[in-house]
């Protein structure tokens, strides 16, 4: 890097960068390697993380009501004699929501079968229906009680949102169960599943990291998981090291994003005010050039 | 092998989904231009496969339907007579699809029976009913007169052509009406949603509803009326920082932890959602 000539050490680097602009042929679009570099770190963050639990080191989950809520809710459906219902959202399997929705629901069904209580499970997604099955049909199994699987309470309902809907209202109305459990990806749907599930006296727990759909939540239910706490429930549940690992290796990421917003903001507002000052625009000044040049490797 | 090779696939496409991703979309016009990386036509052949996975598993789902509900019909379940609607519509509206789509072989009476016919009005004030085959840019062949034979018109030569589908019909009278009630059912939870969480039992609640308060007043133009024009501004501040702040936390949460769950799949940490 040349810094001679008069140059900035700014302007050196970004020189340097414009000399050295990546080609990296048909594997990565150059508009898309700060993205790749991200994902990578934070792998690596999480394969630390990972190794770090395994190898015994204790990480601390902070409590999360509604997954302790979980077993009285089951427990109380049990003293009732009636079912739990579990509604895996409404996007399809290609969605990360409803497949984390899958995982979690396969331990909801393992309380559900150790406590002798059926779990009915309506579906939007024909693909998804089969996810379920092979959900709930292990959740029993991992409980011991294979028996307690029953092929008729994952049901297909629908592909269409509001007839879907319209399936589980009659559902809460018809079999009245006594804890639902909403995990997954919702839209307008959501709170009128979670009204309606109020209106039969139903215990509540949602769980989605669609924001616009929180506050329905929030309002209509007894418990709501949000955002980053919804992707923390299998290693809650489990506290396994592995799973454990990763919510640390999320947080750890958190921190570094908040560090680097920080400087953004910093950065932005000094080069604002020297704007303000300097009157000579063919030199925009030290904080702008530092500025641009976190736009370029952050932006 | 009855986890190794499920883990194996999940984890190669998802390897393979991921390059694509990153590699270049073809660009001709960019300079200089960006050729088509084979990691695209690697993506646009797995989603391929997955539209065809989606489409056999609504076999599923319509088996999963008529198991369950033609089960409750014969042992009589109390709701019986709604699980029979549900099915003999669902074969219905199948059905009519199907002849919609199949015009062009079924036998005259059965198009007759199941497929309105259009009206195709000429230049010269003419009409014929017909069942439309085929269109090119330069004709449009109809099946028409009592035998429902294949007859080619020149589009120049038709004037007009109404398309009276039944299952548009359908759709249009009895599904939308419903699908409009549902929706329509929001306004009122949305009312009696509000009036609980807004109660004022604790400080956050009250928080909850002093700022419901005047986000409600600033959208009115009332609110501004009464307050001066401090209800709107309050309103922006509002929404613009307080929520704004709270939203990204959620979304940059969110979004670390959907990428740890995906990247756990992917690298086949997380296999919870595999049969033992």
């Amino acid at each position: 890097m040349d810094v001679s000539s008069g140059a900035t050490w700014v302007e050196a680097i970004t020189r340097w960068l414009n000399e050295r602009a990546l080609d990296l042929g048909p594997w990565v679009a150059t508009n898309k390697l700060p993205t790749l570099v991200a994902i990578l770190a934070f792998g690596a963050i999480m394969f630390f993380q990972q190794r770090r639990a395994r190898r015994g080191e204790k990480i601390e989950i902070r409590r999360i009501n509604g997954l302790d809520a979980l077993d009285e809710a089951i427990g109380r459906a049990t003293e009732m004699g009636r079912p739990v219902l579990y509604v895996p959202g409404t996007d399809e399997i290609k969605e990360i929501q409803t497949i984390y929705s899958m995982m979690i629901l396969r331990h909801v069904a393992r309380k559900a079968a150790e406590f002798g209580t059926p779990i009915i499970v309506p579906v939007k997604n024909s693909v998804v229906l089969a996810f379920a099955e092979e959900a709930v049909k292990q959740g029993c199994a991992d409980a011991g009680r294979p028996d307690a699987f029953i092929p008729d309470n994952v049901r297909y309902l629908s592909d269409e949102q509001f007839a879907y809907c319209a399936g589980i209202a009659g559902i809460m109305n018809r079999e009245k169960p006594a804890a639902n459990v909403m995990m997954g990806m919702f839209f307008a749907e959501s709170l009128i599943l979670a009204e309606t599930g109020y209106g039969t006296g139903a215990i509540q727990l949602a769980g989605t990291a669609r924001y616009e759909q929180l506050p329905f939540f929030v309002a209509a239910c007894d418990y709501t998981i949000m955002g980053e706490e919804y992707f923390a429930v299998t290693a809650y549940l489990t506290r396994e090291p592995g799973l454990v690992g990763t919510i640390r290796a999320s947080d750890i990421t958190k921190v570094l994003a908040a560090a680097l917003f920080i400087v953004g903001v910093w950065l932005a507002t000094v080069a604002a005010m020297d704007a303000a000052t300097i009157s000579d625009s063919s030199h925009p000044g030290t904080a702008a050039e530092l500025f641009a040049l976190y736009q370029r490797l952050f932006g | 092998m009855k986890r190794e090779i499920p883990i194996f696939l999940t984890v190669l496409c998802g390897l393979l989904i991921t390059i694509s991703f990153f590699a270049p979309t073809s660009n001709p016009t960019a300079i200089p231009p960006v050729p088509a990386s084979p990691w695209q036509a690697v993506n646009a052949e797995l989603l391929e496969w997955a539209k065809i996975l989606f489409a056999v598993a609504f076999i599923l789902g319509i088996a999963n339907l008529f198991r369950i509900n033609l089960k409750q019909i014969a042992t009589r379940h109390e709701d019986w007579a709604y699980k029979a609607v549900l099915l003999v519509s669902m074969t219905a509206f199948l059905v009519i699809g199907l002849a919609e789509i199949h015009v062009k072989d079924l036998p005259p009476s059965v198009l007759r029976l199941l497929v309105p016919a259009r009206t195709i009005t000429f230049v010269d004030g003419s009409s014929v009913e017909g069942y439309l085959v085929e269109r090119t840019q330069v004709t449009a062949t109809y099946r028409t007169g009592a035998g429902l034979e294949p007859r080619a018109f020149l589009l120049t030569e038709i004037a007009n052509d109404t398309e009276p589908t039944f299952k548009l019909w359908i759709y249009n009278k009895f599904f939308v009406p419903l699908q409009s009630t549902m929706f329509s059912l929001l306004a009122f939870y949305v009312a009696s949603a509000a009036f609980r969480a807004f109660r004022a039992r604790s400080i956050e609640a009250t928080l909850l509803l002093v700022a419901g308060c005047i986000v409600m007043l600033g959208q009115v133009p009332i609110g501004d009326e009464l307050t001066g024009g401090y209800a709107s501004r309050a309103q922006a501040f509002l929404m613009t920082y307080v929520t704004k702040a709270g939203l990204r936390a959620i979304i940059i949460g969110a979004t670390l932890g959907g990428l740890a769950t995906g990247l756990r799949i992917v690298l086949g940490i997380e296999r919870s959602y595999l049969s033992e």
